[in-house]
């Protein structure tokens, strides 16, 4: 079809990553990607993020992968860090673009005294130890208390809790990190409490999140809203159906009789305001809110309550980072974009571009929009010309970087996949950089041979 | 102007949805199904919602183009018709009729009026060589109603909301919707309502489909073998007296039945790789099953001794009475006899081609011939074709040997709504309408409905100004070459005074037109009135169904069923003692076809609204078949056959039977821009290619689609990218 | 009958893109798509074409009959979000 190539890197292999790479490469003919991203296995979040237990969600990492490779003109360079292995405008000289799909792992503080005690911890790290991240799988937490205390009322709570307290039989047949799972066959919480400064009407969690709460083995319990507000809440939702459904779920949780061993708390209307401990926490203290008047905001009124606990989560969003030869915006954690476009050649999507919010679909809207701002600069010639065409592959190997390649990275999943069929689970994860390495090994596997 | 709704029905595929269309301005906004449409609309799907790109075509025809180089300049219908006529009357006066070769595809066989004046050319032309895309399609059907019911044109509507057990062979309704030579309105969705309410569905088929994913019974089988099961079937019938008396007066059922007993059960089953004791409780299920019906469509017809296995299939429905019975198959007398009017009004064509000495089938030779007969020199060459609404080149086998025929040609006249690979080396193009800009009522599919219905198409939009509409055009193109239309003497005169009529009146619905012919032919039934049928927009079931109208409409000369006729009873006996496998050491593989809902055949695969999902264009594979070779899913591979190669990622897919791959067709077809010559859309590879066009049914002539022996092969990964940039550059 | 969109669902539209009914919601263009929970599909409309099925890149859409039972109840989950969009509609035309 007379269509002159265009050469793209995309950094980061996530959802945002992987929807650019299928946009770009249906909507040009002649478009070339090569993806990187600093692990040695592709999916982003949709690997380390998405919970054990909503397994079905990570098809899409093989799907779209699948789709890539298939067209024939992708490849996938897992395990090389752009800062690390290959500078930035090293690796511009040889592609027209760069996208950066590489999201946002850093976790958000709180602010508050104690945050920094043994005991507080970031979900952001939690999440991906218990997801086997293989730069946690050295992380230890403490789970001899009865109770944690989660904060803030979005999915990752609802994550984190249900991983803190579902039986392990259950999750031993999910794809949750074995170090993990071991830690958690261990642990003595019987109680999570999810805080958050809001109340029902104001929580982000989503609908199937809230139900699937009902099939579980788990009590329910509402705090800090009682039975007649919820009523009315659900009364001024009316035709926001989705919201009305939530509020109803949650009604009809808290009513479902209690007879189970662990228990969750939703406490609406509290603040976190200090982690009281020597050391280590021991307790939380926490502020009791009104709301708004149009629910928009909590407002701190003077009473104040505490709870014991030894483990608080923190779990009130990632940030973004920084990225070597890259503006930066401090304040919202993203790189500085107009419709996706940094500057010419250099892009970004996802949350690097538009902040830490959506569900892993979100990102396909906001890649779309990038792609379009990658093609526009394209065919009004604003893109460079000549590029270096040595082929980055060989680069790569000419300085010793071990990359893993597409069939490489499908010779660790079958690795896993296998390791799981024999355990009963989708896979069994391979927890640390060296085991990854080493599973990929077999046959001309690694590249650079 | 403002909005304006119009009430029609699609004409891609033979689910012909009703459909709900806005226009505003002469432009199609939006198509939807018609709800109020009382037989059909369920089947919608997004060919149909998506028309309207293709009369928006960026690369549409819409003059006349003639060839100039290797361009094409707009030209004059004035001019076109006087340049074509005139080189036509010169090759058939130096070499004859049969040096004018014709070729439709699917689409004519949609536009009535079309088909009826394209014939009526074909008459003044006075040439035998004429093909058609039956032959790539339903010919093995033609055959087997011809030997049966002793007419090509009797087919029997599958009568599916009495049925208690569906036996479905070589089919996937899920994206067939159950229509082919049949008009199932929801015909899946009411299996899956008679499933629910206790019926039973088998699926016989080498993939593993959707369809099969909902089956109560999924039976993998070997390609090519359904006749051999289906023998099994019939030796356990008969040998356990399950046969019962039918309803339709039926002949020679001894010979059928000696040959069925005859036959040993274990090596029926080897051959077809299913289990002996899964077909005898599949025959006594069958059997005794107080409604029953088995159905055979191309997966079963596509291969050697696809003819065979239909037959085969008919002999089971009619010895276990299931043959216009309720849940069976049924006949649907409709608002005329077509059979009746289509035997005078076209009498069977006695010629035979020059070089295979085939005969015609429905009055059609087979594409696979095509190639040979243009290239072959000698007394009958074809030196001139007309390809109306086709492309053979994607359509039929060995695409490439197609091409080079077609290239030899002295005129190639292409008539479409863009310029694709069977007219790349046209002398002239066409302009084609779309079904949105056409009217009419479609006589041909009345017999083909599960109901009795018929439903007037009214128009949606005009076509773009200066285009004649094609039956026009083939009007036009006889009356230039003074050669009678519908080679009846008298008829140009008919046809000129009728134009004098119009001008001079300036009523243009006086001149002859294919509302005419719709006319005489609804009248000719004495059923329903044609302006009846106008009063209803929505269309109109205007009976009830019946039974028994078989028996009267059998064109037997003994009004039976032919249940043994010799020519299948020898190939039959053939086919019994033949031993050879399909595949070689060198081909070990075999490919079948399968059918993508969002496209037709050739066509369609590149509309924007379509090809964001060209997720289709995939080699199927067994996941044994894919260990063994080594391959990761969505490696690039290529397949090969002795008569080329494409290349195609795999999709691993579980089930079905090891040893077999599918591959689509319809991909890999070209539009280009005519004023330039550069490729406007090609997506994906035409696997039709890899098809032996000389290996073919010996009744029907279809080529062995689903019976093609390849090899796979990964490709290196270093040529990978480079040969897939350089095809995308091409 | 209808399909039904599960849980699982991550709003990945692809399914919209294939709907020949446009049945489907909130498509991308349609508001409230931003926060949506998930997709729906309206059983008043939906035709049972399979579509949608085989483009979920998650296998997150089924037909009704085919619901395993700790999903059943998403049927009327569906179908309710489905009705406060035909309400949402009505009153705004009005």
């Amino acid at each position: 079809m007379n269509a002159p190539s265009l050469r793209v890197a995309i950094i980061g292999s996530g959802p945002s990553g992987l929807y650019a790479a299928d946009e770009l490469l249906k909507a040009h003919s002649g478009a070339q990607v090569d993806m990187f991203d600093r692990l040695a296995t592709p999916g982003g979040l949709a690997r380390f993020g998405v919970s054990p237990d909503h397994h079905q969600r990570r098809k899409i990492i093989d799907i779209y992968e699948r789709q890539l490779f298939a067209s024939g003109r992708f490849r996938f360079f897992g395990n090389v860090e752009i800062g690390r292995d290959i500078s930035h405008s090293e690796l511009s000289a040889h592609y027209h673009g760069i996208i950066y799909s590489s999201g946002a792992s850093a976790d958000r503080m709180l602010n508050i005294p104690g945050e920094d005690l043994n005991g507080a911890v970031a979900a952001t790290n939690f999440v991906a130890w218990y997801n086997g991240h293989p730069d946690h799988h050295r992380d230890q937490y403490d789970l001899r208390g009865e109770r944690a205390v989660l904060i803030g009322n979005g999915n990752v709570a609802l994550d984190v809790a249900r991983m803190l307290l579902l039986p392990t039989a259950y999750l031993s047949k999910t794809d949750i990190s074995e170090i993990a799972l071991n830690a958690l066959a261990k642990s003595e919480i019987k109680e999570v409490v999810i805080v958050g400064r809001r109340g029902p009407a104001q929580a982000a969690f989503t609908l199937p999140e809230l139900l699937e709460l009902k099939h579980l083995d788990i009590d329910i319990e509402l705090q800090g809203i009682c039975d007649e507000e919820l009523n009315k809440l659900i009364a001024e939702a009316s035709s926001r159906v989705e919201s009305a459904l939530r509020l109803r779920t949650l009604q009809e949780l808290a009513k479902q009789p209690k007879r189970h061993a662990r228990k969750l708390i939703f406490r609406f209307m509290h603040s976190p305001l200090a982690l009281l401990g020597e050391n280590k926490v021991s307790a939380i203290q926490l502020g009791i809110n009104t709301l708004s008047h149009d629910g928009s905001k909590a407002l701190a009124t003077s009473e104040t309550t505490a709870l014991d606990t030894q483990l608080v989560i923190k779990a009130i969003g990632y940030r973004g980072r920084a990225l070597p030869e890259l503006p930066f915006d401090a304040e919202r954690g993203i790189l500085p974009n107009e419709a996706g476009r940094v500057s010419s050649g250099v892009y970004v999507t996802g949350w690097l571009k538009r902040g830490p919010q959506g569900v892993i679909g979100s990102n396909k809207m906001c890649s779309k929009e990038t792609v379009a701002s990658v093609l526009k600069d394209c065919s009004q010639g604003d893109l460079k010309q000549a590029i270096d065409e040595t082929d980055i592959a060989t680069r790569l190997s000419k300085a010793n970087i071990n990359y893993i390649d597409i069939k490489a990275w499908r010779q660790i999943n079958k690795t896993e996949c296998a390791a799981g069929l024999q355990v009963g689970k989708p896979r069994k994860k391979l927890l640390s950089h060296e085991e990854l390495m080493q599973a990929a090994q077999p046959a001309d596997a690694v590249a650079g041979r | 102007m403002s909005e304006k709704i119009v009430y029609s029905h699609c004409h891609y595929c033979v689910s012909l949805c009703g459909t709900k269309i806005t226009v505003e301005n002469n432009r199609v906004k939006n198509i939807e199904p018609d709800r109020e449409n009382p037989m059909t609309w369920k089947d919608f799907c997004r060919k149909g919602k998506t028309a309207a790109e293709v009369v928006e075509h960026p690369q549409r025809i819409r003059t006349p183009m003639k060839r100039v180089g290797d361009r094409y300049v707009e030209a004059s219908y004035e001019e076109a018709i006087s340049d074509i006529a005139s080189r036509l009357t010169a090759i058939i006066e130096q070499h004859g009729n049969d040096a004018v070769g014709t070729y439709h595809g699917n689409p004519l066989g949609f536009d009535f009026g079309g088909s009826l004046f394209f014939n009526g050319l074909l008459d003044a032309l006075g040439t035998g060589n004429r093909f058609w895309v039956g032959s790539v399609d339903q010919n093995n059907t033609h055959i087997v109603q011809h030997a049966m019911y002793g007419s090509e044109l009797i087919s029997l509507p599958a009568d599916i909301d009495e049925c208690q057990f569906f036996l479905l062979l070589g089919m996937d309704p899920v994206q067939s919707k159950f229509g082919w030579l049949e008009v199932n309105p929801d015909g899946w969705n009411r299996v899956l309502a008679q499933q629910a309410k206790g019926a039973k569905i088998v699926v016989v088929d080498p993939r593993y489909s959707e369809t099969a994913k909902s089956a109560d019974d999924y039976i993998a089988i070997q390609p090519g073998q359904d006749w051999a099961l289906v023998l099994g079937l019939l030796h356990v019938i008969f040998s356990e007296n399950l046969q019962r008396e039918s309803q339709t007066p039926l002949s020679g059922i001894e010979p059928i039945r000696d040959a069925a007993l005859a036959a040993n059960l274990g090596e029926l089953a080897d051959r077809c790789g299913v289990g002996a004791e899964t077909i005898r409780k599949l025959a006594r299920a069958f059997a005794q099953a107080d409604t029953a019906m088995a159905i055979a469509h191309t997966g079963v017809g596509h291969n050697p001794n696809g003819t065979i296995g239909e037959w085969l299939v008919t002999v089971l429905n009619a010895v276990t009475n299931r043959l216009d019975t309720p849940g069976g198959r049924r006949l649907e007398r409709s608002y005329l006899d077509l059979v009746k009017i289509f035997s005078s009004f076209a009498p069977p064509s006695s010629h035979r081609t020059r070089l295979k000495n085939l005969p015609a089938i429905a009055g059609f030779h087979a594409l696979a011939e095509l190639s040979d007969e243009i290239l072959t020199p000698g007394q009958g060459q074809i030196r001139a074709m007309i390809i109306a609404n086709g492309n053979p080149v994607i359509s039929g086998p060995d695409s490439a040997t197609l091409d080079k025929a077609l290239g030899s040609l002295d005129l190639l006249v292409a008539v479409d709504l863009v310029q694709r690979d069977s007219h790349r080396h046209a002398d002239w193009l066409i302009p084609g309408t779309h079904f949105l800009e056409r009217e009419g009522l479609h006589c041909l599919f009345a017999g083909l409905m599960d109901k009795p219905f018929a439903q007037y198409a009214n128009k949606a939009v005009d076509a773009p100004a200066g285009i004649m509409p094609e039956w026009q055009f083939y009007m036009e193109l006889a009356l230039a070459m003074g050669r009678p239309m519908f080679g009846k003497k008298g008829a140009n005169s008919i046809i000129k005074a009728s134009k004098f009529l119009a001008k001079i009146t300036a009523k243009p619905n006086l001149q002859l037109n294919p509302q005419w012919l719709e006319r005489i032919l609804v009248a000719s039934g004495k059923r329903i009135k044609y302006k009846d049928i106008r009063k209803h927009p929505h269309g109109w079931i205007f009976a009830e169904k019946s039974y028994g109208d078989l028996a009267k409409t059998l064109r037997t000369p003994d009004k039976t069923v032919h249940c043994s006729p010799p020519s299948f009873m020898a190939a039959l006996q053939d086919a019994l003692i033949d031993s050879r496998p399909v595949t070689s050491p060198d081909f070990p593989l075999i490919m079948v076809n399968k059918r993508q809902r969002e496209s037709m055949n050739s066509w369609l695969n590149e509309t924007q609204g379509m090809h964001s999902l060209n997720r289709g264009n995939t080699v199927d594979i067994h996941p044994d078949d894919a260990e063994a070779l080594g391959l990761i899913d969505g490696q690039q591979v290529r397949i090969s056959s002795p008569q080329g190669s494409i290349s195609l990622p795999v999709l691993i897919t579980a089930g079905g039977m090891p040893g077999v791959i599918a591959v689509g067709h319809g991909w890999g077809s070209t539009v280009y821009e005519p004023n330039s010559g550069k490729i406007a859309q090609r997506y994906g590879s035409n696997r039709n290619a890899l098809v032996d066009r000389h290996a073919i049914d010996r009744f029907s002539q279809v080529p062995h689609f689903n019976s093609t022996a390849v090899r796979v092969e990964p490709i290196a990964a270093e040529t990978e990218q480079a040969s897939l940039i350089a095809a995308a550059q091409a | 009958m209808t399909y039904v969109i599960v849980g699982h669902c991550i709003n990945d539209t692809a399914c919209v893109d294939v709907c020949p009914v446009d049945c489907i919601h909130p498509s991308p263009s349609e508001p409230g798509f931003k926060t949506a929970d998930m997709l729906y599909i309206d059983p008043d409309v939906c035709v049972d074409c399979n579509a949608c099925a085989e483009a979920c890149p998650i296998d997150a859409i089924m037909p009704a009959r085919k619901l395993p039972d700790n999903l059943r109840h998403y049927q009327a989950i569906n179908a309710e979000l489905a009705q406060g969009r035909s309400h949402r509609l009505k009153e705004s035309a009005a």
